[in-house]
């Protein structure tokens, strides 16, 4: 466990498997544990999660980075070698390509670019090879279908209003990609799983924010029904982005410093994360101000009669400090609401896939 | 004492004091008043003359004295007119300042309400702004889908009519040959049979598989050349293009050969996170169950 009690790091979970032995043909040994039908899919910009429910009633999460990197093509004759490193590799269209956390250490490792299928929270236009990766990278957390959970919800980003990418195409993909695969897939929106998740004990009542890396979503919710819904199309990619610019360095690195364990946000400790801290900073007044912008110009928000709770999530959420720095911005807007308290998730992670979980177990 | 002098005296603390009431003394938590009568205050006027004039004994006799006590009491009597005049004056600039402060309040309220009415019209100015910038890109959008659109008519109408063109060709071409007798009509079948098999053999001799992946590449090229050009000509944001997507993911599967992974080989981290969804997930089941209630 980390010293940081704000930074929830994948460590942190209890019961994480060890490697499995291998058997003759190369394929490992595989476990069937007894789950409740229904599974849980957060498809974000930088990780995509599953989670399932077991039968004793604890929630089991697999994750993977969606991005992947070509590798040279005299790779191609280290497969095997690949396969023993516990690397996952696609060879497509006479090309070979890392896929997950492998691509990340590799690109870290040698200072090149990964790629990714998705940015600020959709099918990246500027990706080519977006839907056969992205296939392969969901299939890879989802697993195969089993007939005991057809269900799959999955979090629906919703359109910013600066956003030229129209959602239906994402959607339509990111669907058609799941039926492919044997799911039922059940769009619901980020920020409403994340009070499906996370606001159970006031009656579903409050402010749920998804803070992802390409967007932040935001649910307004009375009651578990959604009363204002949105996003701004900016996340911890726009952090990583600006940092590797100013500070001279590859998009990897920076976000290498961003997830480094010990960052926080009130006692930045280096030149590197000052920078990040900076960011950080603007990305949160820039979406609060959005925030209050959206509350002003909507004419559905509601007027509860307590102050509400704000719940964030997500993995740009889990930096040291991220709660105070965006409490001391709160102060600083007009907000129309009255605020009971802002916190994060206990497992901020996994509270979008937690939602869609119980969205999945909710349809059964 | 003369009466006429006690007469005056009274007549001057008359009109430079005002009368309370004791009720209005206790009130004010007095207890004890200081009292001095007019034949006192008199004395008090004479003793004065008095001693100025004891300071220059011998020079005044007795007629002046009087004459300077009468003097003496006439300019009291002025000073205490002057000083009631300058009160009244006093209590008038009072007035005026009081009127004055509460014409500045009134003022300032008016400010604070002008203000506030700015702000929200500043407000609102800003939201409209807003919303014509909005509605400036929705227009810019729509109008260059209203182009594509129409980009895609022409081509179908284009498309449509070398196809009209093309069965009246066949027509005609059907009519010759049902004008024709049989065997001619078995004659051209054979030489454009034969004419075939030699392209074909030609084709073989420049690599078939060359070819072959040529042309699927070209289909392939064409087919999402066609459903890029049917999603940009029907998509819209409340669209759900499912079918479309379909089928382009359906090509992504069906290119399974050319793909070859180790994901099968490999498994993946699985962690249990500590937060459960049992407490959610009953929760929600029972607000489904009981009757809505009203909104906030």
């Amino acid at each position: 466990m980390t010293a940081d009690p704000q930074r929830i790091e994948f460590d942190t979970f209890e019961d994480v498997a060890a490697p499995l032995p291998r058997a003759a043909d190369g394929k490992p040994p595989r476990t069937e544990v007894e789950v409740v039908p229904g599974k849980g899919l957060d498809v974000g910009t930088a990780n995509l999660l599953s989670a399932v429910q077991r039968k004793d009633g604890r929630v089991t999460v697999k994750r993977e980075r969606n991005m992947f990197l070509e590798v040279p093509s005299t790779a191609q004759r280290s497969r095997s070698m690949l396969t023993r490193l516990n690397v996952p590799y696609v060879s497509y269209r006479d090309r070979l390509y890392v896929l997950g956390d492998s691509s990340f250490s590799l690109a870290n490792m040698f200072g090149s670019e990964v790629r990714r299928p998705m940015s600020e929270g959709f099918l990246s236009p500027r990706e080519q090879e977006a839907i056969p990766m992205l296939r392969f990278i969901v299939e890879r957390p989802l697993g195969p279908r089993t007939v005991d959970h057809p269900p799959a919800s999955l979090p629906l980003p919703l359109p910013s209003p600066a956003h030229e990418n129209p959602p239906s195409y994402h959607r339509g993909v990111i669907e058609s990609l799941l039926k492919k695969l044997g799911y039922e897939p059940h769009p619901i929106n980020e920020g409403h799983a994340v009070v499906y998740a996370e606001l159970a004990e006031q009656d579903f009542t409050g402010i749920g924010i998804s803070c992802g890396g390409g967007m932040f979503n935001v649910c307004v919710a009375y009651r578990t029904i959604p009363a204002v819904t949105f996003s701004v199309s900016r996340g911890g990619d726009w952090i990583d982005e600006h940092v590797a610019k100013v500070m001279g360095l590859s998009r990897t690195r920076a976000t290498d410093i961003k997830e480094a364990e010990g960052l926080n946000l009130t006692d930045p400790r280096s030149r590197e994360e000052e920078a990040v801290v900076l960011y950080y900073r603007n990305l949160i007044e820039y979406v609060l101000r959005n925030l209050a912008k959206r509350f002003a110009l909507a004419p559905d928000v509601p007027s509860f009669t307590d102050p509400v709770e704000i719940v964030l999530a997500g993995g740009t959420s889990l930096v040291g400090g991220f709660v105070e720095v965006f409490a001391q911005e709160l102060k600083k807007v007009e907000f129309p609401l009255k605020v009971a308290s802002v916190r994060r998730s206990e497992d901020a992670l996994t509270a979008v896939v937690r939602g869609c979980l119980i969205a999945a177990a909710l349809d059964q | 004492m003369r009466r006429e002098d006690r007469k005056s005296v009274a007549d001057v603390i008359e009109s430079n004091t005002r009368r309370v009431s004791v009720d209005e003394l206790v009130l004010r938590g007095k207890r004890h008043v200081r009292i001095i009568s007019g034949s006192k205050a008199l004395e008090l006027v004479e003793a004065i003359v008095d001693a100025t004039i004891a300071r220059r004994a011998g020079e005044l006799a007795d007629i002046d004295r009087d004459r300077v006590v009468k003097e003496a009491n006439e300019q009291f009597q002025r000073v205490s007119r002057i000083q009631a005049e300058a009160e009244g004056l006093i209590e008038r600039q009072k007035e005026l300042i009081a009127q004055q402060a509460q014409r500045a309040a009134e003022l300032e309220d008016r400010l604070k309400r002008a203000s506030g009415s700015l702000k929200r019209r500043e407000r609102r100015l800003a939201n409209a702004r807003q919303t014509i910038l909005n509605y400036d890109g929705e227009i810019e959008r729509l109008a260059a889908q209203v182009r594509t659109d129409a980009r895609v008519i022409d081509d179908l109408r284009a498309a449509l009519q070398d196809r009209a063109e093309e069965a009246k060709r066949l027509q005609e071409v059907l009519r010759d040959r049902a004008a024709r007798p049989a065997e001619d009509g078995l004659t051209q079948l054979r030489d454009e049979f034969a004419e075939l098999k030699t392209l074909l053999r030609e084709r073989e001799t420049a690599g078939a598989a060359d070819m072959q992946r040529q042309f699927r590449a070209s289909l392939d090229e064409t087919l999402d050349k066609v459903s890029r050009t049917i999603h940009a000509a029907t998509a819209r944001p409340e669209d759900r293009p499912i079918e479309a997507t379909d089928a382009l993911v359906s090509r992504i599967f069906d290119r399974a050969g050319e793909m070859d992974s180790n994901l099968e080989r490999l498994d993946i981290e699985v962690s249990t996170t500590r937060a459960d969804i049992h407490k959610s997930l009953a929760r929600l089941k029972r607000l489904r169950e009981e009757p809505p209630a009203a909104a906030p």
